[in-house]
């Protein structure tokens, strides 16, 4: 007997009227989309943030006998309101991958250690043995510096304040830095730089409250397909909406375009000045606003490419040394700075039409339109990212356009939590939580006290960056080097010329925690296999402030372990005697002869939550295996950090109830806060006064006046093409869980270079043929694309680097933007030559 | 006989207005894609398959389409059949 067709069209219609009502068309259905037939299955549904991407949707995870077997979009959850993108699609599958990594594995010769022997299995003990012991005669002939941890915006907020404990507490070290730092350190500086204060004041209501959205470098149908769903709906829902799309080559998203811009590499900059001189050439300057809630400043120029120090092009920078300064300014000097950017002086520059860049323009001068702007790569990976952010924050200042619904300056983000545990927790190397910095002593007295350290122990001197990490591990300055939760070697620029040499240093221990074999595992010399996703308790941070929670659902496989443990277990083997100055433990006796753990876990405060308080329904390795609530008590002490000033979390126990769907901080009496910085949405702004960017102490936020300057290197006789690196739909940066889903895989097994065919046909290429990328860093093969979804101009080739068989940052260049040191992968110059 | 598993989901299409009936014809020409309803830039559809796989592929193909802005799964449902 078949399942009956009767039941089968009524499930069907059912399927369909959920769908209807999610996306907002009149249906009668409402329910929760849990079926009388899933139950059948015995399935039990949990919440969670997807893994994926910052934008954070909710997805409800089906687990039966002890595994995910599916998952769907969650309709409570207020950011996808039950959709779920192709990704979100397969998270059931992501864990399930045939290479998992389930026990730890080292380099060995004849059963000893050996970076040149081969990968063989060892327990727990083994490694952690083995990584003390470099650690300890690393910082006793080195000292703090010459260790060092790569994190991600993939940890949990739990698992990067861990870390932040071990390496600022433990071992003193800043040398901890995140990946983010390749993705969104330009958006972070330039916020702290704006507003004093880090993250967009709007939230993804503001979808539904814009007339007009303006893509900057963003392709969201690709990258962001939920809220570009929003978008989308926003767009052709309602007469007068208007959707700009800028790109340096045409990709899916300008499908919606009404302004599709393609502009040539680094010029946003200066169309970005244009629109302010436009703003100010027509009176569309909002004086009252500007007045009371902006002041002006002129940055530092000529700041060079963040290159090593001895490369012509740094020495040559006459601002390289200062380039974060920023002095003050007024109107009048930003006006005159801005009016060199005519319109047909941009339009040349740009290469883009002037009928386009005015209407652009309009858009952002007309009193009567809301402006939503959003973001990603295209900014922040850029040698001028810090800039691109601050010239757009300056549209939206002059023009009073912020702060309020449909009026948003808006930074997406691409991993899950690069705003919850890279920038608030703070894993950069030179941040503390809740947007404090290392270099200022009453931040660091404020993290002792909150710690309860003594005051003198944390280190004052910011770490090395991502970029400078690799440069360090290749001249054996950085000795001992644990990457977790990201595939560096594949993701980092240049990294045949400085990374890999840098991992293969025979100096140097390298420790990678990953759940699959990537290629930077597999040049690593100790391997951890890690718990992930809904594997472990966790919390996630998205790009609209919202912090969201889960539970454990599944056991990890074998012997993998979540990264909060492998952290936590670590630190036992080691005492303050051995990693903390003799002076500092002869001032304080009472911390002398403590392990790292007890100073840094189990200090009274993060072993304070008995294990009665985890929740009966739900496993929890981590509290089970150190006898307390590990979670909470984690979560608890980094909370007080951001409480009672603008920074403010629910409790932990809220987040992980069943009904809540996250919340948006600063949440104050239980209530989550839409739009930061305006009276009536916002707590923290004083009665009367409307506006107040509280970041800065005089509560004003900075329009900066800087100017176009090329990036760092531009094609030239030899290498004659732009190359820009990106991702695609169904694949999530590296590809180390998508291209182990065989339904993504086939969908889009290998990168390719999507070339214009003019520039194919003039090197004698066909659609298909295989070919050599080389820049003067290195070369990959891959195969021509002249017809796909990205119809490139000519000059320009794009690549994704999702494909571990064709290394694209082997030819990429490693500069950065010299104040975020943030790399850009979009811009530099490469030759295609056939095979 | 051989246990089979049948899979259903639903899905939004986003699409460009104008190219809304290309859309929904090249829709009609894939197995196991029925249309339910659309407006003038949303179809609503139902996806059937033997996993989700299957289901997801279908999904990708249809994101890919000319004139689909985008395309997300709202529900799934899986029963055995005997």
């Amino acid at each position: 007997m078949s399942v009956d067709q009767t039941r089968r069209n009524l499930l069907k219609a059912h399927a369909a009227a959920l769908a209807a009502s999610a996306a907002g068309i009149p249906a009668s259905v409402l329910a929760q989309a849990v079926p009388g037939g899933v139950e059948a299955l015995q399935i039990k549904w949990s919440k969670a943030p997807c893994r994926f991407c910052g934008t954070g949707c909710g997805v409800m995870v089906g687990v039966k006998e002890g595994k995910v077997v599916a998952t769907h979009g969650d309709m409570q959850a207020d950011v996808n309101r039950g959709l779920n993108c192709v990704k979100g699609y397969f998270l059931s599958k992501i864990m399930y991958g045939a290479d998992r990594l389930t026990t730890p594995l080292m380099r060995k010769t004849n059963g000893v250690f050996d970076k040149e022997g081969e990968f063989e299995p060892v327990t727990w003990d083994e490694a952690f043995d083995t990584m003390a012991a470099k650690v300890k005669e690393v910082l006793k002939a080195k000292g703090p510096e010459g260790i060092g941890m790569f994190g991600s915006g993939q940890w949990t907020v739990l698992e990067g304040y861990a870390a932040t404990k071990l390496m600022r507490v433990g071992f003193r070290s800043n040398n901890l830095d995140p990946n983010a730092r390749h993705c969104m350190a330009s958006a972070a500086y330039a916020f702290m730089r704006t507003f004093g204060m880090d993250e967009p004041m709007g939230c993804y209501d503001d979808f539904e409250h814009a007339d007009a959205f303006v893509l900057w470098g963003s392709n969201m149908a690709e990258m962001h397909p939920i809220l570009w769903t929003r978008l989308a709906d926003r767009r052709l829902g309602t007469p007068g909406v208007k959707c700009a799309v800028l790109s340096t080559f045409t990709h899916r998203s300008m499908d919606l375009a009404d302004i599709p811009i393609v502009f040539k590499p680094g010029t946003d900059l200066a169309i970005l000045n244009y629109i302010a001189n436009y703003i100010i050439q027509n009176g569309a300057v909002n004086e009252e606003f500007v007045a009371n809630h902006t002041k002006f400043v002129k940055g530092q120029t000529d700041i060079g490419y963040g290159l090593r120090p001895d490369n012509p092009q740094e020495m040559k920078a006459t601002g390289a040394a200062d380039a974060a300064r920023m002095d003050p300014s007024d109107f009048e000097a930003y006006k005159a700075l801005v009016s060199e950017y005519t319109l047909e002086h941009v339009s040349k520059l740009s290469g883009v039409e002037p009928g386009f860049l005015e209407e652009l323009a309009k858009l952002y001068a007309d009193p009567d339109k809301k402006v939503m702007s959003l973001w990603t790569m295209g900014f922040n990976q850029h040698v001028r990212g810090v800039w691109a952010n601050q010239l757009l924050y300056n549209v939206h200042l002059l023009t009073g356009k912020i702060s309020e619904p449909g009026n948003s300056p808006f930074s997406l983000t691409g991993q899950p939590s690069a705003c919850g545990t890279a920038r608030e927790v703070g894993t950069f190397a030179h941040r503390l939580p809740a947007d404090m910095a290392v270099t200022n002593p009453e931040h660091v007295k404020k993290a002792e006290e909150i710690w309860k350290v003594p005051h003198g122990l944390l280190n004052t001197k910011p770490g090395f960056h991502a970029v400078q990490q690799d440069r360090m591990l290749h001249d054996g300055v950085l000795n001992f080097y644990w990457i977790q939760v990201n595939n560096n070697l594949q993701a980092t620029a240049n990294s045949s010329g400085e990374a890999y040499p840098g991992y293969r240093n025979p100096d140097n221990l390298i420790v990678v925690s990953d759940a699959y074999p990537t290629v930077t595992a597999m040049a690593a010399d100790i391997i951890l296999p890690s718990a992930m996703w809904v594997e472990k308790e966790g919390v996630y941070g998205n790009a609209e402030r919202r912090t969201h929670a889960w539970h454990q659902l599944v056991d990890a496989p074998g012997d993998a372990r979540s990264d909060t443990w492998q952290m936590v277990e670590f630190s036992k083997r080691f005492t303050t005697d051995e990693v903390w100055p003799a002076e500092l433990l002869e001032a304080n006796p009472e911390y002398k002869g403590k392990t790292i753990y007890e100073v840094a876990f189990a200090n009274g405060q993060v072993d304070k939550f008995p294990l009665t308080e985890i929740r009966e329904d739900y496993g929890n390795q981590e509290a089970q295996d150190f006898g307390f609530y590990l979670q909470k008590g984690l979560f608890e002490e980094y909370a007080a950090f951001g409480r009672g000033h603008g920074h403010d979390l629910a409790p932990y126990d809220t987040y992980q109830s069943d009904e809540v769907r996250g919340l948006r901080w600063p949440v104050v009496d239980g209530k989550e806060t839409l739009w930061r910085y305006r009276e009536g949405y916002d707590p923290y702004v004083e009665a009367g006064s409307g506006v107040q960017f509280y970041g800065y102490p005089d509560k004003k936020a900075l329009i900066i006046g800087v100017p176009y300057e090329p990036p760092a290197e531009s094609p030239d006789d030899d290498y004659p093409m732009w190359l820009v690196t990106g991702r695609v739909l169904e694949h999530w940066h590296s590809g180390s869980m998508t291209m182990r889903v065989p339904e993504l895989y086939r969908a889009f097994p290998g990168a390719k270079v999507f070339m214009n065919a003019m520039d194919a046909r003039e090197r004698g290429l066909n659609q298909g043929m295989e070919v050599r990328v080389i820049s003067r860093r290195g070369e990959i093969r891959s195969r021509v694309e002249t017809r796909g979804r990205n119809r490139m101009p000519v000059g320009v080739v794009f690549v994704p680097w999702f494909d571990a068989s064709q290394l694209i940052n082997k030819v990429t260049l490693d500069a950065t933007d010299p104040i975020s040191k943030q790399t850009d992968f979009k811009k530099c110059a490469v030759k295609i030559e056939a095979v | 006989m051989r246990d089979e598993i049948w899979h259903v989901s639903s899905a939004v299409i986003m699409v460009v207005p104008t190219a809304i009936q290309a859309v929904l014809e090249a829709l009609s020409r894939h197995e196991n894609v029925e249309v339910h309803g659309h407006d003038k830039s949303r179809i609503v559809v139902t996806i059937e398959g033997r996993s989700t796989g299957e289901l997801g592929q279908k999904l990708t193909e249809i994101n890919l389409m000319d004139g689909v802005l985008g395309a997300n799964m709202v529900f799934e449902h899986a029963e055995r059949t005997e």
